[in-house]
């Protein structure tokens, strides 16, 4: 009966974040809070490996004052319960800081058998924060990780390498770091939104942490956000039947060194 | 005089992270290298670097499992910089790397550049919408991508090799390695390659895009969001 803790993070939604092309500013003014896309395929797999074996999934989130508009999806998607704790320097709060604060707050709580997250966030996307809970908990990490199967002597997982993938065997309790790929996450039921109402919802404050102030202090410091903007061809090949079309594509594809 | 140590398991890799190092130093500025392959180390070693140290441990399979032998040897040359290839190891080992020095990590960074007493880099943000511009002291952790530097060629030096026996992770045995259909496609070395988006309708149309780069003798990336969608099998993002 596994205890899984999974963390998830609660970021503007990356997709209706709009840039001014001239200044280069951020707009988001359209961009809703989510939680972070690949955070739901964590919590995901957690929760469809205590649904295989019975135990107890506990999400845990560190995040700014708005962080508790996450309570109800993130109990919609299955965790048991979810312990939060905002903090209004999040926006300062590196991974450093990040992976501290979550750590001490799953020590408070008990790491249980598994921790999971999402291999990176989709805002900041530093893909570090799993690793240094791990370094904090002195629990092995596991990144990269595709699949996950519970076995009588301990955890076997499948994860991308850089020449193919690998199969690992870990025993005791371990940060297991996961890719999208490892569960496609589900659209909560009408049922499961009615009993997330009723789950427990745990918040901490930072002072409970006890967290020395070296630990809070942010390594990276971020000078400035600027809009990417891309320089597009935009050309449609619209004229002509399919294989006119095409001849035009390899047209201009020729035209443009391509080939 | 600051120390740059770059690592990679990855020999190309490792080789551009000595041209990356080249671009930050200044000179007086020592630059070692760190590998886990003796192999590799022996043609490090021709490069024109102060050092190649080797982590000789047991065996093939899961590199990170040594990533707390490397952050410590690290720690012991009192690195200023650590440069790690942006590979799947490297993003496990580098940020082991920046704890046990006590430093920051730019994970992914581009035109980074090397101050008095810190680091400044870019950093793309919100899947690739945004930039952040970010800045860490010393001492400091960067990943880079593959194939922003050319790799150093090599400069028939003698560069001395140390040789260090290390133990890996002992929670975690690798107890096999797989090789997955199309591992031999590496966008990061073809000449051409086909950017596929969620433009496509249904995942039949893929076949049109697979004759296209038939045609064109190209490999097909495609999008973040586009490979978390369908194409997950065929690209590399």
């Amino acid at each position: 009966m596994p205890k899984i803790i999974v963390c998830y993070k609660w970021v503007q939604d990356e997709e209706d974040i709009k840039v001014n092309q001239e200044s280069l500013t951020l707009d988001f003014s359209r961009s809703k809070k989510k939680i972070s896309e690949y955070d739901k395929n964590a919590l995901e797999i957690a929760v469809q490996l205590v649904e295989q074996q019975e135990g107890e999934v506990t999400a845990v989130s560190y995040g700014a004052g708005d962080l508790k508009q996450s309570l109800k999806d993130v109990l919609s998607r299955g965790a048991d319960k979810v312990i939060w704790l905002d903090d209004a320097d999040f926006a300062k709060a590196d991974a450093f800081v990040t992976a501290n604060v979550l750590a001490a707050v799953i020590k408070k709580n008990g790491p249980g058998d598994m921790i999971i997250c999402a291999d990176g966030s989709t805002d900041n996307c530093s893909q570090q924060v799993p690793v240094r809970i791990g370094l904090e908990l002195d629990l092995p990490v596991i990144t990269a990780v595709i699949a996950i199967e519970i076995v009588e002597d301990g955890v076997i997982v499948t994860r991308r390498s850089d020449h193919g993938q690998e199969k690992l065997k870990v025993s005791g309790p371990a940060v297991y770091a996961v890719l999208p790929e490892v569960a496609k996450a589900r659209v909560p039921s009408l049922k499961q939104v009615m009993k997330a109402a009723k789950k427990p919802q745990l918040q901490m404050q930072l002072e409970e942490l006890e967290l020395a102030a070296e630990k809070m202090q942010p390594k990276i410091i971020q000078k400035k956000v600027e809009g990417y903007v891309m320089k597009r061809k935009n050309v449609i090949f619209k004229t002509g039947n399919v294989q006119e079309r095409v001849k035009g594509l390899l047209d201009g594809l020729s035209q443009e060194g391509i080939f | 005089m600051k120390k740059i140590w770059l690592y990679s398991e990855d020999l190309d890799t490792a080789e551009e992270m000595i041209t990356a190092a080249r671009s930050i130093a200044q000179a007086g500025d020592d630059i070692g290298v760190i590998t886990t392959s003796k192999a590799n180390a022996e043609e490090l070693a021709k490069r024109d670097v102060v050092k190649v140290v080797v982590l000789d441990g047991d065996g093939d399979g899961w590199v990170e499992g040594y990533a707390a032998a490397i952050a410590a040897a690290l720690e012991e040359v009192a690195a200023d910089v650590v440069l790690v290839g942006n590979t799947i190891s490297g993003r496990n080992i580098a940020p082991v790397i920046a704890a046990k020095i006590g430093g920051g990590l730019l994970s992914a960074a581009s035109n980074i550049q090397l101050k008095d007493d810190e680091v400044e880099a870019e950093r793309t943000v919100y899947c690739g919408v945004a930039v952040s511009h970010e800045q860490t002291g010393l001492p400091a952790v960067i990943t880079i991508d593959k194939n922003i530097f050319d790799p150093a060629a090599d400069e028939e030096a003698k560069t001395e090799i140390s040789i260090k026996q290390v133990n890996r992770e002992s929670r975690v045995a690798c107890i096999a390695t797989i090789k997955v259909e199309h591992q031999d496609i590496d966008i990061s070395k073809a000449e051409r390659v086909i950017g596929v988006g969620r433009g496509i309708d249904k995942k039949e149309d893929l076949l049109m895009i697979d004759k296209l780069a038939d045609q064109l003798q190209a490999a097909i990336g495609c999008t973040i969001a586009g490979s978390d969608w369908l194409y997950k099998t065929y690209c590399r993002r």
